[in-house]
């Protein structure tokens, strides 16, 4: 370590502890400098340049480069095709109930092994809240109400889309299965689904999820 | 000094002892308590759902059982011991030795017997309520009386650099914790924080910061510069730099605390001051690990044989990794990424456990010795301790580091169609389950150390006899020479405690004023939102039950506006949806989900579930249940105190309404339950549970857009 002077003890005494009059270290000082620089520096660079470098700028530029990307990809990918009928083969069903069941796609725990409903409606009804063929259960499983606490699964997600088509089928094979104790009726749908006039089709209701009805 | 005539006097042992056995048995007790709660992250159900035994009520008992209980004792023992020999003299006052040990202890009891039953303020590390904080206060001021009393009447000329930092210890942390406890009592253990929100965070982390400054390192570096050449018989590296690197810590220490709070509701300008003085901070910290490690030139061999200089080597290396963490962390991107996380865990065990840890250690296997005129017992088992903590700190915090990155990576993660990757937060939590079961083995680990040390302690002092009050001579002061050349300007100040401690104070007060004042005086800061109302009574009472329950330990209620968070939580939180929060809840730390939006998210059923068994509504779920919410009723009690303690800290509650607070509440626990009932659940309007659904259904809804009407 280059020194200018070294090792001279100075007359201190502190319970037999004595101390050297060493100079600073050259390096350290030359850090605190440059700490001290920079700091400056970052202030002017986020506070006093005139252009708004504050997090809720940098946020909204955040925003803004997701929907170009989301713009971009649009264009890329033609609407998917979501078959119309459901599967009824008894491996397949089988296989949507074990989905269905599983841990981590978590249906059960809202809706009920039985699908009679808790926290989530009893799907074995035919009061649907939002909307009871095949397609449209495709696409609300897909993404999700995460306003009421439903997670976006399906094919971008969690599931494959042979999963996907699989469960959406294990619940319509339960229609009419009238488990014990359903949840009952939401006030929000009166109407029994499919008396009425909106039709869903495939591909056309991304944004079933967010309306919220 | 052959020409003068020499004082006989003697230093008190015996408080240097009490104060090392209380540090002992209250180190095992802190690092056992940890150990329980590190479990309860990998086993929910560890120890059953006992409200005094549950995680979030047993987590404050943990950091101020191991930061004032076990630091704070050793950080008084090592004061006592070098401060008496530092000054030759005597404690000013035997008297006011003994109220501060059994004072201290007494407000260790009291932490014990309220934190786990749920009287907390909820503001971290100062979570003791307002009966306590006036203890504390106390006893701290005798402390200090006790001290300064000492250097008044000190045979030596100068202070030691060891003195500057327990003087800067005393006076910062009395500021600290009398600004930080301003809260209005509605009874005799539970009060209301003076401050609100954006205020109250900032006062809170101002504390929070400066309480790792000024409790955890000021006094510790004092002990280091005491011990180190003690023990290695080695001068001091540089005098110059003890001077510089003092001074410019505490003065830029202080302002650092916003880091702790950077994407948040602070303005902006608060949180890159957090972020430049804490980056300044980087060399004045790195000149304490300096002098420390450079004044153990030569005498490596002795690091070799003493166990004591193994601990002071491994501290003072995690001291200087630990400060350069800090700065790191304090910038933007970093802190991204890693607040919230269990890094922040990982980056504060380091401290707690190599550098207050190791030094402490250190300073009991230097002391126990001397005091008791023995040998060591063996230093073979003070090696194994060392070793096995050492191993134990490794097995702790490398997991909680990559674990929290790992995890923070996940929230931030989105598919390349623009969703996120791990929308169910329960997934980012289960992927840690192996990283805390190995920090729980970490920590095990630590605490068989602190075990076998604690048994070699007892071993030793057995085999001498105490030296209660040790013989010792000193000349006066005054009849010591004059210096023989004219003396530095702060060789000077070293003569004088008492403009040596006004001038701490001026260093000190300083940042927190400029970062103070405007937050309160300048109304842009907070800009008002008119549909933010106060809660409602039955909200408070179910506030009141997320503070005693500690759910803050795990959720933060601080949506930062980044879009991996507005994806998940909802909208970013604002300064002004926290103007009625006292005290703010915003947490720091997420074990489970931010909280701040979770309002009209799910179902009054889902909470219902949830709370009783949170494994039925999210399965692999590592929250705790709570079934005695289902059992206890509502306490109306203080219903009114509440409204009126509250109306006096600004929540424009009318006149009177104090008096329809019960009706009030009453009726709206009658609708959740009706509601509740109707999903066939069977609960009664009078359940604590009912409060906290009403709390939670209402986080962050005021400015939520009405929904718009059903088509």
């Amino acid at each position: 370590m280059a020194q200018t002077r070294k090792d001279e003890l100075l007359d201190h005494d502190a319970d037999g502890i004595q101390e050297y009059d060493n100079s600073l270290p050259r390096w350290w000082l030359y850090m605190f400098y440059f700490t001290i620089v920079l700091s400056v520096g970052y202030m002017i660079y986020y506070h006093l340049t005139g252009t708004d470098r504050s997090m809720i700028a940098e946020y909204n530029a955040q925003l803004q480069e997701a929907a170009l990307l989301k713009k971009a990809n649009a264009g890329n990918s033609a609407p998917k095709a979501l078959p119309t009928s459901p599967l009824t083969d008894a491996a397949s069903l089988a296989k949507g109930q074990e989905v269905f069941e599983s841990v981590n796609s978590l249906c059960s725990t809202c809706h009920r092994n039985d699908l009679g409903g808790q926290v989530g409606p009893n799907l074995t009804d035919e009061y649907w809240i939002h909307g009871c063929d095949l397609p449209t259960i495709m696409n609300n499983i897909t993404t999700g109400f995460p306003e009421k606490g439903m997670l976006p699964y399906g094919s971008t997600n969690k599931l494959t889309d042979e999963q996907l088509l699989q469960v959406a089928s294990y619940i319509l094979s339960k229609k009419g299965s009238n488990p014990p104790d359903p949840k009952p009726i939401e006030a929000e749908r009166e109407v029994k689904c499919g008396d009425e006039d909106d039709e869903h089709h495939a591909g056309e209701d991304d944004d079933e999820g967010k309306e919220g009805h | 000094m052959a020409n003068s005539h020499l004082e006989r006097f003697e230093y008190d042992n015996s408080i240097v002892r009490n104060f090392s056995v209380a540090t002992v048995i209250w180190g095992i007790v802190g690092f056992l308590v940890g150990i329980i709660i590190a479990l309860k992250l990998v086993y929910p159900s560890f120890l059953g759902f006992i409200p005094e035994l549950s995680y979030g009520r047993l987590r404050p008992l943990h950091t101020n059982a191991v930061i004032f209980a076990f630091a704070g004792n050793v950080m008084f023992a090592g004061i006592y011991y070098s401060l008496q020999r530092l000054c030759k003299a005597r404690m000013f006052s035997d008297v006011l030795s003994k109220i501060h040990f059994w004072g201290w202890q007494t407000i260790i009891v009291s932490a014990a017997l309220t934190l786990p039953f749920g009287f907390t303020t909820s503001k971290e590390y100062a979570e003791l309520e307002w009966p306590i904080d006036i203890a504390i206060a106390l006893i701290w001021v005798a402390f200090g009386v006790n001290m300064l009393g000492t250097i008044w009447k000190r045979r030596e000329k100068h202070m030691y650099v060891a003195i500057w930092f327990y003087i800067a210890t005393f006076l910062t942390v009395a500021l600290l914790h009398i600004v930080n406890s301003f809260e209005l009592p509605v009874s005799f253990l539970k009060s209301y924080s003076f401050y609100a929100g954006v205020q109250d965070a900032l006062v809170q982390w101002w504390y929070g910061h400066n309480a790792v400054a000024f409790f955890l390192t000021t006094p510790f570096l004092g002990l280091m510069y005491y011990f180190i050449p003690k023990i290695a018989e080695r001068p001091v590296y540089s005098y110059k730099l003890s001077i510089i690197h003092f001074w410019a810590l505490i003065f830029l220490y202080i302002w650092a605390g916003p880091h702790h709070l950077l994407y948040t509701a602070l303005p902006d300008w608060a949180q890159s001051l957090g972020t430049v003085f804490s980056v300044m901070l980087i060399a004045p910290s790195w000149g304490g690990m300096i002098n420390g490690l450079l004044t153990l030139r030569g005498a490596w061999d002795k690091v070799r044989e003493e166990p004591a200089l193994k601990f002071l080597v491994v501290a003072i290396t995690a001291y200087g990794m630990s400060t350069f963490e800090g700065p790191m962390m304090s910038f933007k991107e970093i802190n991204a990424l890693t607040h919230y996380t269990d890094y922040i865990i990982g980056h504060v065990h380091l401290g707690a456990l190599a550098w207050n840890g190791g030094v402490g250690f250190a300073v009991l296997y230097f002391m126990f010795p001397r005091m008791y005129r023995t040998q060591l017992f063996s230093k073979k088992l003070a090696n194994t301790h060392f070793w096995i903590a050492t191993l134990g700190i490794m097995f702790y915090a490398i997991p909680m580091y990559w674990g929290g990155i790992m995890q923070s990576l996940m929230w931030k993660e989105f598919t390349a169609d623009g969703v996120l990757r791990y929308a169910n937060f329960l997934e980012t939590v289960t992927q840690l389950i192996p990283m805390y079961a190995l920090r729980a083995f970490g920590g095990t680990l630590y605490l068989v150390g602190s075990l076998i040390g604690a048994y070699n302690l007892y071993k030793t002092a057995k085999s001498g006899s105490l030296v209660r009050n040790e013989e010792a001579y000193a000349a006066p002061a005054q009849q010591k020479a004059e210096p023989t050349h004219a003396e530095g300007w702060h060789r000077v100040l070293e003569r004088m405690p008492l403009r040596f401690s006004v001038w701490v104070v001026v260093a000190v007060i300083i940042g927190g004023v400029v970062e103070f004042v405007p937050t309160w005086l300048v109304k842009s800061n907070i800009p008002n939102i008119t549909a933010v109302k106060p809660y409602t009574p039955l909200e408070i009472e179910g506030r009141d039950i997320y503070i005693r329950e500690g759910c803050v330990g795990c959720h933060s209620q601080m949506i930062r506006p980044f879009r991996s968070e507005t994806e998940r939580y909802g909208e970013y939180s604002k300064a002004g949806e926290f103007v009625y929060d006292h005290p703010f809840l915003w947490g720091s730390k997420r074990t489970g989900p931010d909280l701040h939006r979770i309002g009209g998210k799910y179902p009054d059923s889902w909470h219902y579930m949830h709370m009783k068994d949170p494994q039925s509504t999210a399965p692999g779920s590592i929250m705790p249940a709570y079934p005695w919410m289902y059992e206890k009723s509502l306490d109306y009690s203080h219903l009114e105190g509440k409204i009126i303690t509250l109306r006096k800290l600004g929540v424009p509650y009318t006149e009177g309404f104090e008096k329809l607070a019960e009706a009030d509440a009453k009726a709206q626990a009658e609708k959740i339950a009706q509601n509740l009932n109707s999903s066939k659940f069977d609960i009664t309007a009078d359940k604590e549970i009912v409060a906290l659904i009403a709390y939670l259904q209402r986080l962050g809804t005021d400015i939520k857009a009405k929904p718009t009407a059903e088509q």
